[in-house]
């Protein structure tokens, strides 16, 4: 794990009740108090309506506005002032989008980011940016994106948006046109007239100092890559009082772009956003909607569910890694984009989308037609996405072995939103534990846990529920034995101690769905992933689970009213000029 | 560099007697190209680790140690497999001794030890290995660049061969880190071309190069400092709105590229009988993916280790042959590294950490693994010293140390010794040259003493004892490493 803030081990009641005997102090906990104080599981009758102002037409009086202002102030649902570095996905999308440069430069030269679990964690991107090491190796970066521009004639020529001609002037008009779109692009804004001339006035010099226009076009490219406002999302805001800043329009564009599509706005929002503003609901509800339709977002919300349930890389072959991911990435187009169905149906789906290879895998018919399509699980135990061999690889030994402890711990962690807290000292968490009776099959070996003192209160929450997984390996195979051991049968029976018994992935994830328990940590986890931080601010968390729930947990619903909305134009700052 | 007051290219070529006149003039010069004669300083000592992760035996295998250091004691000795590399590579021995049987003290229980650990090896044993503490401080290697960088173009140089986690999740953070100052983490870099335009895309032509190439240069030194020039333009704007803490954080921002800007600004490094461009290493090679299990697939957690770390290996030895800078580390590998091993060996078919606790690799899979990484020890041990500065070696004036992330023994998480999650018989290489002051060429039985007490003596090999009088919680050098 990353920083865990201990003021953040909030008992669980449920669980702690279960679990404080035996596993004391440290007992397996929620992040905060969120659940037990108006979590989704709590609404009962009594269902919180979406943020005020997020829903239809905005005032259009200015007397209706301050008292939608003062409305949406006091609103509970206020990410953070957070001005933070790209990530490295970031930039590498945007270059792709700006300059249609897929080389993902910034992840060969910068390195990856790292996850807590997700990339945006403005406090790791810190560590990892703000040094010598970084600042040298985005020059490098720079100079390498504009080298491979310049070496590109047919990219070049569709990226700058005109042809020098022979002139010096002819070839600063063509390096004023390539600096406004691009500029637009990188900052996320139009460049202003004096900033149109430094730039231009540079790179014309340097084009005719070589006598090519290319010379220019490298500079330019380059010095908009080492640019603060590419570089960083600033938000500044201005005051409204009692810690409020309203974001400007510029900074809630970028913010709800490079959230619903991890990219930089495209110019057309860019320009739409400065000639008519955002100031009410509709007019940002329009740009939301034209953002949702872009394929970035499906792509990006696809990444997050990745980080979330933690599936990024596969430990699998090239082949069966892609199909996997596409799996995965059409069950979340067809529940969230195609059909605007339920979130909750992630887990829940009754039909998977596999190629042939992948269903052999899986032991699935193969879809009709010999083509990539959707076929029934049946009667396979299996429905969703935690059926999928994304999921399944959760935790995998490299040597294709499962480990019911390190499963259950990540579906406590990721699906419950709990913090398991680390084992003892004297514990080397990379060997599985040694049978007391001398049989060799691993519920015989995991069953020390549970009559080891120090150790069986935490694995009494854990362990039945990778065993409730063991049915399936690593790969997301269905299995009859241990690995190896086909002495050693499994039953794949599993519990989730305060919650339920399950069989299989299938019956987790309805369990999951029928107890009111994944919808929550998922808004838990999407608001730190939006806030950039661990999230600390547990009011706004409620407001925004109720929000689900209201929704109908439809997720385009929900996101695109919570941008639109009002309230996420304010932004709390507890930093102030 | 700043230190330089003429421009030796410009001046030998206005001579026109370069060839005749270099080998003499190099061994009247420093290394910063200035004549001994007219400063009266020696020149400064140089300062290395490589860091290797993984340990020193497999999981229950009680007969590693006894395979993976030699059972003798002093000069002379046999290398195991594991460090068989030293013998190639020019044969380096004489230079570098062997320590072994060294200790970072831990508990199973109550607080950790002074300069050591408790709680889950590869989170709570790496500040003591790094910073001969409990907690993260300063590493060795900051120690050194706190005492000698000076005017260096760069306080020090931090590299990581291993380029990408290969697995999911938060666990990587961290890990790919060994220098410290302060308890502030100092990124390594991960890209060899990077590090490569970082430190060389300055340099000057060698002497004899065209006038056209060198104008070239100049052209593009001067362009990048205007690109700089204008990115710093920006910074009054950009600041003027943001809160105060956002302020901080963008005004270190700007003052990392004030720095870059400042050394390009500096007189570049020129080609002298030691010190010249090394070879362009190009685009970086292709971060791969994660790691297999069913069909093995070749491409994945393996990104060309081999070539990234023989590049850094350059980047390090030419970097100090410039004097551009006197400290540096190099992770081969991570800590708790899952780069997989079978660009090593084809046969082995796990990563470098799994290795240390799969029933179905062998010792032999791992000492192999760990003579990969000794190997790029070896080979950078010998580039120093191929290196001549007059009568001496660049390697002379260097003291390199090679670490593992673990030993072989018992440990808080596993009393049934033998764990590869051991700081028990912990072994290191330490390399350096004439004017080391260490003892070199001998295997030396540590004698439970902390590695700690190995990196204080290099340390202070370099920088001095006034300098470097303690090393965390180690006040006092291995002794028996001092010549």
């Amino acid at each position: 794990m990353a920083v865990l803030s201990p003021a953040k081990l909030l008992t669980f009641a449920l669980t702690t009740a279960l679990a404080a005997a035996s596993c004391g102090k440290a007992a397996v906990t929620n992040k905060r108090s969120a659940r037990a104080t108006g979590g989704p599981g709590d609404q009962g009758a009594d269902e919180p309506s979406l943020p005020s102002g997020a829903k239809g037409a905005g005032p259009t009086t200015p007397e209706a506005r301050a008292a939608a202002e003062a409305a949406a102030a006091s609103a509970p649902t206020h990410l953070a002032l957070t001005s933070r570095s790209l990530t490295v996905a970031e930039i590498d999308e945007t270059l792709s989008l700006v300059l249609a440069d897929d080389s993902r430069p910034a992840y060969r030269l910068l390195g990856d980011d790292a996850r807590g679990p997700f990339d945006t964690r403005v406090d790791l991107l810190d560590e990892k940016r703000l040094n010598a090491n970084n600042v040298s190796a985005l020059e490098s970066m720079a100079a390498d994106v504009a080298a491979r521009l310049i070496a590109d004639v047919a990219r070049k020529t569709k990226v700058l948006g005109c042809t020098a001609g022979p002139t010096a002037s002819d070839v600063e008009a063509c390096l004023r046109i390539f600096l406004a779109k691009a500029g637009r692009g990188l900052l996320r804004r139009s460049l202003a007239a004096d900033e149109i001339e430094r730039f231009a006035a540079a790179a014309s010099a340097a084009a005719v100092q070589d006598g090519n226009a290319d010379s220019g076009v490298s500079l330019l490219v380059m010095a908009l890559l080492q640019h603060p406002e590419f570089l960083f999302r600033l938000e500044s805001g201005t005051p409204l009082g009692g810690g409020l800043r309203k974001l400007s329009d510029r900074e809630w564009l970028t913010r709800t772009s490079l959230a619903l599509t991890g990219t930089a706005p495209e110019s057309d929002w860019i320009l739409a956003v400065e000639r008519n503003g955002v100031a009410d609901a509709v007019a940002r509800r329009a740009i939301v909607e034209t953002i949702w339709k872009s394929p970035r977002t499906l792509k990006q919300l696809d990444r997050f569910h990745a980080m979330w349930l933690s599936y990024e890389k596969l430990p699998h072959a090239t082949a069966l890694v892609q199909s996997m991911r596409i799996e995965s990435k059409a069950l979340l187009e067809h529940v969230a984009f195609a059909n605007n169905s339920p979130w909750i149906g992630l887990l829940t789906s009754p039909k998977t989308y596999v190629d042939a290879s992948l269903a052999a895998h899986y032991g699935l018919p193969a879809p009709a037609g010999g083509a990539p399509g959707w076929v029934d699980y049946g009667t396979s135990g299996r429905a969703g996405i935690l059926s999928q061999g994304s999921f399944l690889s959760l935790g995998a030994k490299q040597n294709g072995e499962t480990s019911p402890t390190i499963r259950g711990k990540l579906v406590r962690e990721r699906l419950f939103c709990q913090i398991v807290p680390p084992p003892p000292p004297n514990v080397n968490v990379d060997e599985p534990p040694e049978s007391t009776d001398g049989s060799p099959c691993k519920k015989a070996r995991y069953s020390s846990h549970a009559s080891s003192g120090a150790c069986a209160g935490c694995h009494k929450l854990m362990d039945p529920i990778g065993f409730g997984l063991e049915a399936f390996d690593a790969a997301g195979r269905p299995r009859a034995t241990d690995k190896d051991l086909p002495e050693c049968p499994i039953d794949g029976k599993g519990e989730i101690a305060g919650t339920g018994a399950f069989s299989g992935p299938g019956e987790l994830g309805r369990l999951l769905v029928e107890k009111d328990i994944i919808a929550g940590c998922f808004v838990e986890k999407l608001w730190e992933y939006l806030d950039s931080r661990e999230t600390t601010e547990t009011t706004s968390l409620a407001a925004m689970q109720a929000a689900f729930k209201s929704s109908g947990y439809r997720l385009k619903d929900f996101l695109i009213d919570f941008f639109a909305s009002d309230a996420a134009i304010y932004a709390d700052a507890e930093d102030t000029p | 560099m700043k230190k330089r007051t003429m421009d030796r290219r410009k001046a030998l070529r206005g001579a026109g007697s370069v060839l005749i006149a270099l080998p003499l003039l190099e061994a009247m010069l420093d290394g910063n190209g200035e004549a001994l004669a007219q400063t009266g300083a020696a020149p400064k000592k140089c300062f290395g680790i490589l860091f290797c992760g993984q340990s020193t035996t497999k999981d229950n295998d009680a007969a590693a140690l006894s395979t993976f250091v030699p059972a003798a004691f002093g000069g002379g000795y046999t290398p195991t497999p594991a460090f068989a590399p030293l013998a190639l590579h020019g044969d380096v021995r004489a230079n570098v001794s062997l320590v072994s049987h060294l200790k970072i003290p831990w508990t199973a229980a109550g607080a950790a030890p002074a300069g050591g650990w408790t709680g889950l090896f590869h989170v709570a044993a790496k500040a003591p290995l790094l910073c001969a503490s409990t907690e993260y401080t300063t590493s060795a290697d900051q120690l050194v660049a706190a005492a000698l960088s000076g005017s260096d173009a760069f306080k020090s140089l931090q590299f990581c061969a291993q380029a990408s986690w290969y697995l999911n999740g938060d666990d990587y953070y961290g890990r790919d880190v060994i220098s410290y100052s302060n308890g502030s983490r100092l990124p390594q870099q991960h890209s060899p071309r990077a590090a490569f335009q970082a430190l060389f895309g300055t340099f000057v032509p060698p002497d004899g190069g065209s006038a056209t190439a060198n104008a070239k240069a100049q052209t593009e030194l001067t362009r990048r400092r205007s690109i700089l020039d204008l990115v710093l333009g920006e910074r009054d704007r950009v600041l003027k709105d943001l809160g105060a803490g956002d302020k901080i954080r963008l005004e270190k921002h700007f003052e990392e590229v004030r720095a870059l800007e400042r050394r390009l600004a500096a007189a570049p490094p020129t080609t002298t009988a030691t010190c010249s461009k090394p070879s362009d290493p190009g685009a970086d090679p292709a971060v791969t993916g994660g790691l297999d299990e069913g069909g093995f697939d070749v491409n994945a957690g393996y990104s060309q280790e081999f070539e990234r770390a023989r590049t850094f290996c350059d980047l390090i030895h030419m970097a100090f042959a410039c004097d551009m800078t006197h400290a540096a580390t190099m992770m081969i590998t991570t800590f708790q590294s899952h780069m997989l091993a079978h660009a090593i060996d084809p046969a082995i078919r796990a990563d470098v950490h799994e290795i240390g606790h799969l029933s179905d690799a062998t010792t032999a899979h791992l000492r192999k693994v760990i003579a990969w990484h000794v190997d790029h020890f070896a080979y950078l041990v010998d580039r120093l010293r191929a290196t001549p500065e007059g009568a001496n070696t660049l390697l002379d004036r260097t003291v390199l140390v090679f670490k593992q992330e673990g030993g072989a023994g018992v440990s808080p998480e596993n009393t049934r010794a033998p764990s590869t999650h051991s700081t028990e018989n912990m072994a290191m290489l330490v390399a350096g040259g004439a004017l080391s002051g260490l003892k070199l060429g001998q295997h030396i039985d540590g004698k439970q003493a902390h590695p700690g007490s190995v990196l204080l003596a290099a340390a202070q090999a370099v920088a001095g004892a006034g300098a470097i009088p303690a090393f965390g919680a180690i006040s006092q050098p291995l002794a028996a490493l001092k010549a």
